[in-house]
Formats: structure tokens, sequence, C-alpha cells
């Protein structure tokens, strides 16, 4: 069995190589806030 | 105490002049392991009026309390809270998982759970957890004496990783859900276990020699 501090060492070499592309951009955000705003106060 | 956080809720929605969209449990309570003197870590996100953000001057985007009660009450303005999301903030993520959930009238979080796999980034969240791993790991676990909680702050993260890694999503937040998939049974899920039960029935500064079952897992 692998042990915690193993998987510690694991991630901290690993980390760099997990894909970090950024999602989308900020159009669904935008409208979400602009639909909140509706919604929140009319 | 949930009528009184939602009172506190109210007070705050009412001298601000803001909606609060969303109000969670965040910490030990949310994940599972409060002891009996847990502070009640009060976690919300509210929006302001349409001229607050018609506005040229910076102002301030988020709100702390502690009130005399242990209630620790803490929001992001939405569009902070927006952008946090954009960029896979673990906490935020965790927020919009939380199993205790205060208020929801609005559609907002529920728009956001909709969106989080989009959204959702394994390299900041593994970043997250494994800085809360080594950090609990370095200081308080190789000691002559360890605060119970201390072996569940690092349990916690670094099983959050794996799941993280295998799943491709973002952790559960209960951590018996991590536990059960990871460590379902066996000698140091048993001693996990008699540890849990010591915490939750014992108070947040409780501590005792190093268990050398979770030691030698550890070590």
């Amino acid at each position: 069995m692998i042990t915690l501090a193993e998987w510690i060492t694991y991630y901290t070499e690993h980390v760099k190589d997990v894909d970090n592309t950024y999602g989308p951009g900020y159009e669904q955000l935008n409208e979400l806030f602009r639909n909140t705003l509706k919604e929140a106060w009319g | 105490m949930v009528d009184l956080i939602n009172e506190e809720l109210l007070r705050l929605e009412q001298e601000q002049d803001i909606k609060i969209l969303y109000a969670v449990e965040s910490g030990s309570r949310a994940w599972g392991f409060a002891s009996t003197d847990s502070d009640w870590d009060v976690r919300y996100i509210y929006i302001h009026k349409t001229d607050w953000y018609l506005s040229v001057n910076e102002q301030k985007d988020s709100y702390e309390e502690i009130l005399p009660n242990d209630i620790d009450l803490s929001g992001w303005e939405l569009r902070k809270a927006l952008l946090l999301f954009k960029k896979s903030n673990p906490p935020m993520l965790e927020w919009l998982n939380s199993p205790i959930v205060y208020k929801e009238d609005y559609s907002t979080a529920q728009s956001l759970r909709s969106m989080l796999q989009t959204y959702f980034r394994p390299k900041s969240c593994i970043y997250h957890y494994l800085h809360m791993a080594r950090k609990n790991y370095s200081q308080y676990i190789l000691k002559d004496t360890v605060r119970h909680k201390k072996y569940f702050y690092v349990l916690r993260p670094v099983l959050a990783c794996r799941w993280i890694e295998e799943k491709g999503t973002m952790a559960p937040v209960e951590f018996e859900v991590l536990l059960n998939e990871f460590l379902p049974n066996g000698p140091v899920r048993d001693e996990v276990d008699k540890l849990l039960v010591k915490k939750t029935a014992g108070g947040e500064m409780d501590e005792g020699p190093p268990i050398i079952l979770l030691n030698d897992y550890l070590s």
C-alpha cells in the first residue's frame, strides 16, 4: 500500500504535468451575472 | 443554531442592502469531522444593487465578521465569486457542493453547479490540496503530541488529490465519501474511525500521543 507521504511526494513531482488549460471565457459568466441581477432585484 | 444563522444572514441583507444568493457551511462541519466546540464557518455569495456596479471607484468585494457565539461569517460579492469560479478556485467549488446549505433562494448556485465540470481545472485543485497536506504534515504530524484534527487535515487533502486524479472531477466535500472510496476497510480505516469518534466527541484543541498505525501509514 502506498503511504500518504509517498502520495505527497508523488503529487509534488506530478502536479506540474497535470493539464491546466483554462476553461471557457467570460460569456457564460457574464450572462449569469446579468441574469442574477435581474432575478435578485427585478 | 441554524435559525440563528439565518437571522444573521437576514440582518446582513438589511444592513448592507444586498441579497444573499447562497449560504453554506464550510470547514470541519461540512467535511464531517467537527468537534463539539467547532466554529460555525458560514460562507455566502451576495449581490449588490445595479448602481453599486456603476461606480468608478473600486469597492470592497468581500465581508467578514466573527460573532461572539462562534459564528464566523465570510461572504464574497458575486462578481468576485464568478472570477474565482473561472479560475477553478477550490474553496469556491467546495462551497457549491457543501452538504449544509443555509440559503439558496436564487438560481445562481444551481447554474454554477451545472457549469462546474466545464470550468473545473484539476491542476489548481491538486495544488491547493497538496499545499494543505504538506503544510499540516510537516508542521504538525511529526511531533511528540499531535492534535487530532491535524491527521484529518493531511488525510482529507491527499485523498482529495487521489479523487481528482482518478475521477477527473472535483473531490467530494464529505470526508466519509473519500474514506469509503479509498480506505473502505482495514486496520488504517479502523484507526481513522476511532480518531473520528474522538474528534467529534472532543474539543478542537484535543491532542494526544502520535497514533502508531497512522504514523506508520504517514511515514
